[in-house]
């Protein structure tokens, strides 16, 4: 099912949240909504589940206008941040609850909605908490039981809002990988929500970056992380940039190779101001004689050798940089 | 290691504190009550039960009971549904009608019984109305009523009203998104969340209404057999100097509400039980 977004625009107030967005999402694709918090990315996503209104514009699913159907008829799958499980009523209800509230001529019977249920408990693969209740359940668990939930009514789409916003870094890596292979499985045209330019990059098909309101670039990972479309995006994904050699240069942290010495290639130097390891790689922060501040990624081994300590003078290369114009 | 009933806790004075708790609730609650027990262990079982179960007697906890079971249910209703207005919808007067709710509560009950006499007799604003339509308010079982809903409608507001103020209004939402409709949202999403709060209200509400006498006795008329309230017998009794039926009266009052109280409470545990961690 494909979803079509024209011209759509929001305001809260004097607040502008969307401005003129135009997004076309092909079937079957997980998508992902990439940006900062107040860019407008849990907005745009909740238009597109009728949770929320448009000013004006419109949404289309399947080439069909939806902008005035409600929620309810929308047939999304929504699953919300805090997973918004039904506290008082246990996994196995609250899996159950969009089958047992369908009109009595589309409901299934008794034993078709058990069956079904534990079908998707063992999609998730969380069929043994089965009557367990929310309260009991790990943060992980959670949100198993809110993609099952959501699930169940086979949502023409499915809404993510920072699916693994809530939860530790171990079991977000875990899940997020687990989401891409049950979207792999399912193919169900999936969007989900995030500020983590890392999960963006590794789960989606197609990422969508957004600021201010407005769209910044949309592309496959490789093709948003290559080729950014401007300094925004080029910075949002862990980019430094670099006034006056003798234009703004635009680079990755990984990409400044430091040296002691200057051995005639362009570059410029700095002060190192703080130096942070991080398992593999080690981070600097230089000052440069401008004030500026660069962040410069090596390799533990190249910092070893460097022997580099805070305070010292360092020569950086920017290497493989991009030129923006504005 | 110390060996004690108290635990390790980063407050102190656990010990006085308990001590002077014990020490108030024991003055103003458990010793007044054992005199009760006390004056009716002056009666033999005959005597008692002599006293307990003659019809007038009988009549005045039939009309007490009933009369605070219809009021609290009835306020558990419209106190519901009042508390429900006051959270979700914004209307100029708001803050105001959310200040009425409260008057029950500040009004001295004598008044509140007066005014509501004046306003339900048959010459009264709303009581000649009802008089036309064959319906007799004041002096009757439904005074009592009306007088005891008007004393108990503050409790359901304010205990429901905090929770719905909590409640996330994500959980609608997931509802809607997952195809339920408004009345199903509301019946299978927010009611049970709002229950333990109606059940805690329905409570206060019904034990303030069984020992509530300054406003019903205007409005019922005290007629015995009819519209006769057990602590207005009670007070009978005492202003006959018959203390020990007075105080037998009371004890079978006292035992009921117990008896009452504590299923209750046992309704709300087992209501609670998924509310006990987030």
């Amino acid at each position: 099912m494909s979803i079509e977004i024209r011209s759509v625009t929001k305001n809260f107030g004097k607040h502008c949240a969307l401005k003129n967005i135009d997004l076309s999402i092909p079937g079957g694709e997980l998508v992902s909504l990439l940006g900062p918090s107040g860019s407008g990315k849990t907005t745009l996503l909740r238009i597109i589940a009728g949770l929320e209104a448009p000013d004006s514009g419109s949404i289309l699913f399947h080439g069909e206008d939806a902008t005035k159907q409600s929620a309810r008829d929308r047939k999304v799958g929504f699953v919300f941040q805090n997973y918004a499980l039904f506290r008082h009523m246990t996994v196995f209800e609250n899996v159950a609850f969009g089958l047992k509230v369908k009109p009595r001529r589309d409901r299934l019977s008794k034993s078709g909605i058990r069956d079904k249920v534990f079908q998707l408990l063992k999609l998730v693969q969380i069929d043994w908490l089965v009557d367990h209740y929310p309260f009991q359940l790990s943060g992980g668990q959670r949100q198993r039981v809110a993609l099952a939930r959501a699930l169940a009514v086979e949502p023409r789409v499915l809404l993510l809002d920072e699916p693994f916003g809530a939860l530790d870094a171990k079991v977000r890596k875990e899940l997020r990988r687990w989401l891409r292979r049950l979207h792999d499985e399912i193919h169900v045209t999936s969007v989900f929500v995030t500020h983590d330019q890392e999960e963006a990059l590794e789960v989606s098909d197609i990422v969508v970056v957004m600021n201010e309101g407005q769209i910044e670039q949309v592309g496959a990972p490789d093709d948003v992380y290559d080729h950014p479309a401007n300094p925004f995006v080029h910075g949002f994904l862990g980019g430094v940039s670099i006034h006056g050699l003798p234009a703004s240069a635009y680079v990755r942290p990984h990409e400044i190779e430091l040296s002691r010495k200057r051995n005639g290639v362009p570059g410029f130097y700095g002060v190192v101001k703080y130096i942070f390891r991080k398992g593999t790689t080690v981070h600097l922060e230089l000052e440069r004689d401008n004030g500026e501040c660069v962040d410069v990624e090596i390799d533990r081994d190249s910092f070893r050798d460097l022997e580099l300590k805070e305070g010292e003078k360092v020569h950086a290369v920017p290497g493989n940089s991009r030129v923006f114009s504005n | 290691m110390r060996v004690g009933i108290k635990k390790f806790s980063v407050l102190p004075g656990f010990g006085i504190s308990m001590g002077f708790s014990a020490l108030y609730l024991s003055l103003i609650v458990l010793i007044p009550l054992c005199t009760l027990f006390i004056a009716t262990a002056g009666l033999s079982l005959g005597e008692f039960m002599q006293i307990v179960t003659s019809p007038r007697v009988v009549a005045s906890f039939r009309l007490s009971f009933g009369a605070s079971l219809i009021a609290a249910l009835v306020n558990s209703v419209f106190g519901l549904l009042l508390a429900w207005v006051l959270e979700r919808y914004s209307f100029p007067g708001r803050r105001i009608l959310d200040g009425m709710v409260d008057i029950p509560f500040a009004l001295p009950t004598a008044v509140a019984g007066i005014a509501l006499t004046a306003v339900y007799a048959a010459n009264g604003w709303i009581g000649r109305y009802l008089e036309v339509l064959g319906i007799k308010a004041a002096f009757s079982p439904l005074g009592v009523v009306i007088a005891l809903t008007f004393i108990g409608l503050p409790f359901v507001v304010r205990t429901v009203q905090p929770v719905l103020k909590d409640l996330d209004f994500e959980i609608e939402e997931a509802a809607a998104t997952l195809g339920a409709d408004r009345w199903k949202t509301f019946s299978m999403v927010i009611l049970p969340h709002l229950i333990p709060a109606v059940i805690t209200g329905f409570a206060l509400a019904f034990s303030r209404a069984l020992g509530e006498y300054g406003s019903v006795v205007f409005i019922s008329g005290n007629m015995p057999m009819k519209t006769e309230i057990v602590p207005l017998l009670i007070i009978t009794r005492l202003e006959q100097y018959d203390t020990k039926g007075a105080a037998a009266i009371a004890a079978v009052m006292l035992a009921a509400s117990f008896v009452l109280l504590l299923i209750i409470n046992l309704l709300q545990w087992r209501s609670r039980y998924y509310h006990a961690v987030r």
